[in-house]
């Protein structure tokens, strides 16, 4: 069978009305609890994910492509009306949709990022479609130096660019693979770094650490701020939401743009959904005839960054799918949602099970739909739940990660993971560690291990295996150029900045 | 010294730590290549570099992070409530401890009224059951009472 039919099954797969109510809910869900404030997408798709366990794979696998469309999207409900961004990737997009919303055009504001991230989505899962099957056939020829050498550069990228410091980047991500070392060796079957723990034999299992550093760590940055919020009014009848002819000529032009920035962006691990929207922001700021009204409340300003910010999430999937790589936090956490069904994303997913692969990008066409569906029409009862006071929320949350984490394995142990993890990253936000790289570390330690264990096996301890291997050398250089950019643009700032002292002077 | 200087000082210890069970672990194993040791050693020498990386930064950013008092005791007792909810679920059973759980949340965090409290308490039990226990058909605890 070819691409096409693959997909048309997947279609067909999807269309049933059971998987249908499935993405329905995980769509409404996931926007729900993604608008929340404070909890955003990681957070949302964890929390949900409990919510998969019970059913069949198709079904899950379906529901949980709603739940992270639903997220991805829900951030922008809390960035525009209450001016608390669910994640980073709708921190741009809050700039000016929270100015509309104080000029009572909030509906306006996200009717344009709901269609946005539509047409962005739509491109982006069509440009998947497209590239992830040969980008996973050339993934076969993939041997362990490869593979290792692709996981480092994705931890080290990811590592470099999320935070404000390189280094605590990196070392979020050395936690993460130093977590996933914790178990039995599956070699050997030697414990290592279980202290005596019965429990701590089968390794860190994912889930409950992520539930814990994001649902139990939320609840404890609260606990110190206690911030409350409120909600903006804004009529959302459907003719007060839709823009003017003025705001969809200078909008088109931005959503295009968003669009293609947000995807190429988005395929590179790390980069990801903020850097995406940061970026096309920027670009049309500068771009634009209309650059004085930026952060005053321009549509375009909206348009823009969320159009780049879900293609963004859309591309991250490329990675995902094609070679088991996550290009984020959020992918890093349905890849564990996958896992738990034995399905391990990457080339081989695409061989032996394309059923899945192609009911999972089926379920994204139709997920993408509802989403544009959902927000025109059922934005007024999401609102009235973004309206529920902050200590019944952190309440709710409390919840969902005790039940979440325990159900995960029937196992009371995972709760006391899950409340670890929550301590330990409520001291990584304080200490200002980025989270991703830990949970990143965490889902490729396992696989980066046997990965590195396998090439000096082959290469009887040789490191020149890496260096042999043209596919292993050109992502090692890709991983040090990564590393070695930062002072390379350093060194070169501090060449330039004498030459320009003395103009700044005399001006 | 810096906070990020502690931390680079901590993670090189670690990264040291991690090297010394490493190597007695087995970092090669004679034939069969590297052994259970290997990865361990292997995170604890890219450990020190970024160690180094972390002193020299806090040596010139400096920053403190901003901690309070008070911020940490609500933080702790916070952890706290966690922890004796945690342990209450193998005594008490999940959807006792959770309805337990809201109820001290809500009126101890969030100051409302006992209606309001023991509405919303029992609102969450509910919505916990008929997601978890007749959707979901997840075996919780029970502990020593039948729920």
């Amino acid at each position: 069978m070819d691409t096409w039919s693959y997909l048309w099954q997947g279609f067909l797969s999807v269309f049933q009305p059971q998987h249908l109510l499935f993405c329905v809910i995980g769509v409404v869900a996931g926007q729900v609890i993604g608008a929340l404030p404070g909890i955003g997408s990681v957070s949302g798709v964890a929390l949900l994910l409990p919510l998969t366990f019970g059913m069949d794979p198709e079904s899950a696998i379906i529901m949980l492509t709603g739940i992270y469309y639903g997220c991805m999207y829900g951030g922008t409900v809390s960035a525009v009306l209450i001016d608390i961004p669910g994640d980073s990737a709708a921190i741009m997009t809050g700039l000016d949709g929270h100015r509309l919303a104080l000029q009572g055009r909030g509906g306006q504001a996200l009717f344009m990022a709901a269609v946005g991230s539509f047409i962005a989505g739509t491109f982006g899962i069509l440009m998947l479609t497209l590239f992830a099957p040969p980008l996973a056939r050339f993934g076969l020829r993939f041997g362990p130096p490869e593979t290792a050498a692709l996981m480092l550069l994705a931890l080290t990228s990811l590592g470099w660019l999320t935070g404000e410091s390189a280094a605590k980047g990196l070392l979020s991500a050395l936690l993460g693979l130093f977590l996933a070392v914790i178990g039995v060796d599956s070699v050997s079957g030697r414990p290592r770094f279980t202290m005596g723990v019965i429990d701590l034999m089968d390794g860190i299992p994912f889930l409950p650490v992520v539930i814990g550093i994001f649902g139990i760590t939320q609840v404890l940055l609260w606990l110190e701020s206690r911030a409350q919020w409120k909600v903006m009014k804004a009529n959302l009848g459907l003719r007060a939401i839709l823009p003017s002819v003025q705001e969809w000529a200078v909008s088109k032009w931005a959503i295009v743009r968003g669009t293609i920035i947000g995807f190429f962006v988005g395929l590179m691990p790390g980069a990801g959904a903020t850097t995406a929207s940061f970026l096309s922001y920027t670009i049309e700021r500068q771009s634009s005839r209309r650059a004085h009204l930026f952060g005053k409340g321009a549509i375009e300003g909206v348009a823009a960054p969320e159009s780049a910010n879900n293609a963004a999430a859309i591309a991250a999937y490329v990675p995902l799918l094609s070679l088991g790589i996550p290009g984020s936090a959020t992918t890093a956490v349905l890849m564990g949602g996958l896992m738990l069904w034995g399905l391990r994303p990457g080339p081989l997913l695409f061989r032996d099970a394309p059923e899945f692969v192609w009911g999972l990008i089926a379920s994204m066409y139709v997920a993408n739909f509802l989403l544009l569906a959902v927000n025109t029409l059922a934005i007024p009862p999401m609102i009235r739940i973004l309206s529920i006071p902050a200590p019944v929320l952190m309440a709710i949350v409390s919840v969902i990660s005790i039940v979440g984490a325990y159900c995960i394995d029937n196992s009371v142990f995972d709760i006391w993971l899950a409340l670890g993890a929550g301590v330990l990253g409520y001291f990584m936000h304080k200490l200002k560690i980025p989270v991703p790289p830990v949970v990143l570390g965490l889902v490729l330690g396992p696989d980066l291990e046997t990965a590195m264990r396998q090439s000096f096996m082959l290469s009887k301890g040789s490191v020149a295996i890496f260096f042999t291997r043209p596919i292993a050398l050109g992502l090692l250089i890709a991983t040090a150029l990564f590393l070695s950019a930062p002072a390379i643009g350093g060194l070169l700032r501090r060449r330039r900045s004498p030459s320009r002292q003395p103009a700044e002077g005399q001006g | 010294m810096s906070v990020d200087s502690v931390l680079g000082v901590a993670a090189s210890v670690g990264g040291l730590l991690l090297i010394w069970q490493g190597r007695g672990f087995g970092y090669w194993v004679h034939l069969s290549g590297p052994g259970p040791g290997f990865f361990p050693v292997v995170l604890g020498l890219l450990l020190q570099p970024v160690a180094v990386l972390l002193v020299v930064g806090g040596r010139t950013v400096g920053e403190k992070p901003d901690w309070s008092r008070s911020g940490l005791r609500a933080v702790g007792a916070g952890a706290l409530a966690f922890a004796v909810t945690i342990w209450l679920v193998s005594w008490l059973g999940m959807l006792v401890t959770v309805g337990l759980y809201t109820l001290v949340w809500l009126r101890l965090v969030g100051r409302y009224a006992w209606p309001r409290v023991v509405a919303l308490a029992a609102g969450t039990v509910l919505a916990v059951y008929l997601i978890f226990v007749l959707w979901l058909r997840v075996p919780f605890p029970t502990g020593i009472l039948p729920l």
